[in-house]
């Protein structure tokens, strides 16, 4: 890890530990965890089932609060916000993708982004994200009369939509066949590169690492990779 | 919220509502029918005592009614009126008439007494000689209308108006007439023509006075008017003076007061029938709203929370992206305050349609005609209420939602607890699986238990106050055997009249704990061959008494207890109970004749011997009551009054009619509520299993299947539900039933008849008939795919 990228860092972990239960059904699952993100990085988290990934992600977009260490955005101490700061803080900062979309069932494509944008003074332009995101065509669809690539680009737009400075993806492309799955990191890599919003996506999949410019291996709670990649790959060059 | 918002948020609530229509659609249903009859109620009862306590008003009710041998001089007015009492002349005058054709008896005041006023419902108080106001029930009785003619004393005189008098029911008839609206008539005539009337019946006119409490009490005042003694030569019943004359030759102190009649109006049982009867409609309309209202609102509660519950993906989706808790439940709220709003707007409307086919009151009593409108608090109450309570609910439950961690929102469980470590492999499979089942959505099931146990108590009490009702009226009926009762004020003890039986009837006031004197129970002396009443042991002591079923139920006694009397001299008497007759239709204390006697004033007794032996006939003990099978020819100087069966047992039928409505709209709305609760419920309970369902079918079973495993087991929750909520809905009903009747001489307990329970149980079952054929469909539409939507 650079000093660089310490400097210009957008997210940064400082001795993050997070267990769950108590006594002998104590389970640790994140132990004195630290790195950081630069702005505007596509940074990968990638590790087995039960790594803890999902819980560092969530306790970086301020679902969860670790008992230990400190998780800092923008020189901001999550792990120090009070309940409404922390809803202040996902409404501006925060874009969710969830594995399984997590879309409203009886709201279309663009009301499902359009929830999302009301959120905010200064949204982007909804149209626009449609267009980018190939659901321009679709914007009159329901949820359930979409597939599940679809489903995920709608959900994808619904993060950016806010502007997002840092956008969160729990394991975007584990619901979808490989094919989707393709395209979808291509959409990622896409969005990535029009907003230019920091990209934190946690996958079990190796090949996805590919693409990050900043990856960073989970085992049982701890870090045990964490390095740069110099010569990132498009996501349709990636093969898994 | 922006305009944008706004459309997006009521555009997903339409969407909502579209996609579960039935059960919201349920929930209307249901709001709608329970605040329909507890609207319905409240404003039939409210108006009933509104238009008692405005026909006191209007007609300026007087504090109490006083009725003299002989018309008080204006030096007794002016006395009672320094003892802080004001008496106001209210004479009246019987004669004969003739209304549509039918003869009838008149009774006639004046149009310009000062108290106890009529009131109209239309035109207004004859203001010539030639015209006359018509009592609402007469009128009714033979269609007379505002300018129609009636004779009163050969006489035609044109309807002026048609109103009421504010003593409610009829006055009491003299002896022989009957108290038939439709035969006996009370009129108002100017004070001309009463003039006329009192002139040529000048033995028919009553002296009758309407008092006011002007600081004095009514024993202060009763006491006063009882020292007004009655001068024989001024009587005009002459057994006053053969009765003085008696007792002066016995030596024997008596005097008879100038007053007959002393009774204050909350002893008047023609304003305090309507007013109990009033009340317990009320009381009636208070247990029914509160059983409906705890259903709805449990209902609603439930539906609420499942609706969040159901929802916690999106409302922790949501959240992530920095939704605050009040725009998702800005967002909860829409649906269901809307759906709310429109079951009690509707069910305010529905309420207000049925609240004047409830108030029949006004059918049997005569008070002044009041609009019968639901008010304006009652409806913003009707409709704040339920919507208050779901807002209510959804902050709770969100709030509660939104305590969990997000991760956790995000994640959903599969629906059901750790079943419990039974071993059932004893049991065929589709037992086994539907007691696991069970096992496992303990909690689901027994909301639906609780559902249908509010449900039968609804229905318990419907059913059980008709069936007591019924019971009442029959066991009445099977009670008064007799025809007609005379109460005598001058016995002819020489002779019982040919085919009557005599009694001895003291009417005593009950003393209550605080020894303050309360109501009258008539203490009975009933002789060995009196056939009409239980005759009590001879060898029952002085100081016992066998009361009535209804007297132990009026005033909670059994045998053992004690009951405190005062008699008319201010003297207690101490009872013991003894025993309790199975007689329903009368609160009486029965006694031996001898042993009543004791209780009645000396000179009355030796005054009546002596007037007897005057006679030179054989004189008789004592007695003031003649039973009968058949109207008897008796001197009406000697009578106090007379009551026919009818009479009597047109009270309890009066209050039977009354109930009957009110019972038929509790019960069959109970019908229709208990159809829709189960349906909300099971069909919510059935998409809390969808999981399940998905996963059955994913291995193969097909609907036909899936439905008997998931659906029939409901049948089972439905039976069991009656058989332990009908015993214990009953017993629950029971004492509620002894507090709201306790004001009542019923002595009839709460009964739930064996055909009730057939009722409830196929009634439960048909219930669930519907239910189950109308969410088969739901089984039916769960996609085999839900299983894999679980994920984790």
């Amino acid at each position: 890890m650079t000093e660089d990228v310490l400097a210009s860092a957008h997210v940064r972990l400082e001795g993050v530990s997070r267990h769950f239960g108590a006594g002998e059904s104590l389970v640790e699952v994140l132990h004195d965890v630290s790195f950081s993100v630069a702005r505007g990085a596509r940074c990968v988290i990638v590790g087995a089932s039960g790594s803890g990934k999902s819980t560092l992600l969530n306790a970086i977009g301020g679902l969860d609060r670790p008992d230990a260490g400190r998780i800092l955005v923008d020189g901001q101490d999550v792990t120090a916000m009070s309940p409404k700061e922390l809803t202040r803080y996902r409404r501006r900062h925060i874009g969710f993708v969830f594995q399984f979309y997590n879309l409203v069932p009886d709201l279309t494509v663009r009301e499902n982004i359009q929830v999302t944008a009301h959120l905010v003074r200064r949204p982007l332009d909804i149209d626009d994200l449609l267009v980018h995101l190939g659901l321009y065509e679709h914007r009159n669809k329901f949820p359930a009369q979409l597939s599940g690539g679809q489903q995920q680009r709608c959900a994808i737009a619904r993060a950016l939509v806010k502007g997002s400075d840092l956008l969160l993806a729990d394991e975007p492309t584990g619901a979808l066949d490989r094919h989707t799955s393709q395209q979808m990191l291509e959409v990622l890599d896409d969005v990535h590169r029009i907003y230019r919003a920091t990209l934190v996506m946690v996958t079990h999949n190796e090949a996805i690492t590919g693409l990050a410019d900043q990856v960073i291996e989970l085992r049982d709670g701890r870090v045990v990779r964490d390095e740069l990649n110099p010569h990132p790959r498009a996501a349709r060059d990636l093969d898994w | 919220m922006n305009a944008a918002a706004l459309g997006l948020t009521l555009r997903r609530s339409w969407r909502g509502f579209r996609a579960g229509w039935a059960r919201w659609s349920a929930i209307v249903v249901l709001l709608t029918v329970g605040l329909g009859v507890v609207v319905g109620l409240i404003t039939s009862a409210t108006a009933t005592l509104g238009g008692i306590d405005q026909g006191a008003r209007a007609g300026q009710l007087a504090d109490g009614t006083v009725i003299t041998e002989i018309p008080l001089t204006s030096a007794q007015l002016s006395a009672a009126e320094e003892v802080g009492a004001r008496i106001v002349p209210t004479p009246y005058v019987d004669v004969p008439g003739r209304s549509a054709g039918a003869d009838t008896t008149v009774r006639a005041f004046r149009s310009d007494q000062a108290v106890s006023r009529p009131t109209l419902d239309a035109g207004e108080l004859p203001g010539c000689s030639d015209e006359v106001m018509v009592e609402k029930l007469h009128a009714a009785a033979h269609r007379l209308r505002v300018g129609d003619s009636v004779i009163v004393d050969g006489r035609p005189l044109r309807i002026s108006g048609i109103g009421s008098l504010p003593d409610y029911t009829l006055a009491s008839p003299q002896l022989g007439q009957t108290s038939d609206p439709a035969r006996f008539a009370l009129m108002v005539v100017s004070g001309s023509t009463y003039d006329r009337l009192a002139a040529s019946h000048p033995r028919a006119v009553v002296a009758a006075y309407g008092y006011v409490l002007e600081g004095a009490t009514h024993e202060q005042l009763r006491k006063h008017l009882s020292q007004i003694v009655l001068e024989p030569d001024r009587a005009s019943n002459p057994y006053v003076a053969q009765a003085l004359a008696a007792a002066r030759q016995a030596g024997v102190p008596l005097s008879y007061p100038a007053m007959s009649l002393f009774l204050p109006v909350d002893d008047n049982p023609r304003i305090t029938g309507a007013i109990t009867d009033a009340r317990t409609t009320m009381l009636v309309t208070v247990v029914t709203t509160v059983l409906v209202m705890l259903l709805v609102a449990y209902v609603l509660a439930e539906f609420s929370r499942d609706r969040i519950v159901r929802d916690a993906v999106v409302i922790g989706t949501q959240s992530a992206l920095g939704t605050s808790a009040g725009a998702l439940l800005r967002f909860y709220l829409v649906l269901p305050l809307v759906v709310t709003t429109v079951g009690a707007v509707l069910g305010a409307v529905l309420g207000r349609a049925l609240a004047p086919y409830l108030g029949i009151i006004t059918d049997y009593y005569s008070f002044p005609a009041v609009p019968v409108e639901p008010s304006a608090r009652l409806v913003a109450v009707a409709v704040a209420g339920p919507v208050a309570l779901v807002a209510l609910v959804h902050v709770v439950v969100l709030r509660a939602a939104l305590d969990r961690p997000t991760q956790e929102l995000l994640r959903p469980q599969v629906s059901g607890g750790p079943s419990l470590p039974l071993r059932l492999d004893f049991l065929p499979f589709l037992t086994t699986f539907r007691l696991r089942q069970a096992l496992r959505s303990l909690g689901s099931y027994l909301l639906i238990v609780m559902g249908l146990f509010l449900c039968i108590l609804l229905l318990v009490f419907g059913l059980g106050i008709r069936s007591a009702m019924d019971a009442y009226l029959a066991r009445a009926g099977a009670d008064l055997t007799f025809a007609d009762t005379y109460t005598l004020r001058f016995p002819d003890l020489s002779a019982v009249p040919a085919g009557a039986h005599e009694a001895v009837a003291v009417p005593m006031r009950v003393l209550d704990d605080d020894g303050q004197p309360g109501t009258t129970l008539t203490v009975l002396g009933v002789p060995e061959d009196n056939p009409y009443f239980p005759v009590p042991p001879s060898t029952l002591g002085a100081y016992d008494l066998v009361l009535s079923r209804a007297a132990a139920h009026k005033y909670r006694l059994g045998v053992g207890d004690a009951i405190t009397l005062r008699d008319s001299s201010r003297l207690n008497w101490s009872f013991r109970v003894v025993g309790v007759a199975d007689y329903t239709a009368t609160a009486f204390g029965f006694t031996t004749p001898a042993h009543a006697r004791a209780l009645v004033d000396p000179g009355v007794l030796v005054a009546a011997e002596r007037m007897s032996a005057a006679g030179g006939g054989a004189s008789r003990p004592y007695y003031n009551v003649l039973l009968s099978d058949q109207p008897l020819d008796l001197d009406p100087d000697r009578v106090l009054s007379h009551s026919t069966r009818e009479e009597m047992l047109g009270g309890v039928v009066k209050f039977n009619v009354l109930l009957s409505r009110i019972v038929t709209l509790v019960t069959w709305s109970s019908m229709l509520i208990m159809v829709v609760v189960l349906y909300v419920l099971i069909r919510m309970v059935v998409a809390r299993q969808r999981y399940s369902i998905s996963l059955l079918k994913a291995l193969g079973y097909s609907d036909r299947q899936v439905g008997r495993l998931y659906l029939d087991n409901y049948l089972w929750v439905v039976v069991g539900s009656v058989a332990v909520a009908v015993p214990v809905a009953v017993a629950i009903m029971s004492q509620v039933w002894r507090l709201m009747t306790v004001h009542l001489p019923i002595g009839i307990q709460f009964l739930v008849t064996p055909r009730d329970v057939a009722l409830m149980a196929g009634l439960a079952l048909a219930s669930y008939a519907v239910v189950r054929l109308a969410t088969s469909r739901d089984t039916r539409s769960v996609p085999v795919t839900e299983v894999l939507k679980v994920r984790e």
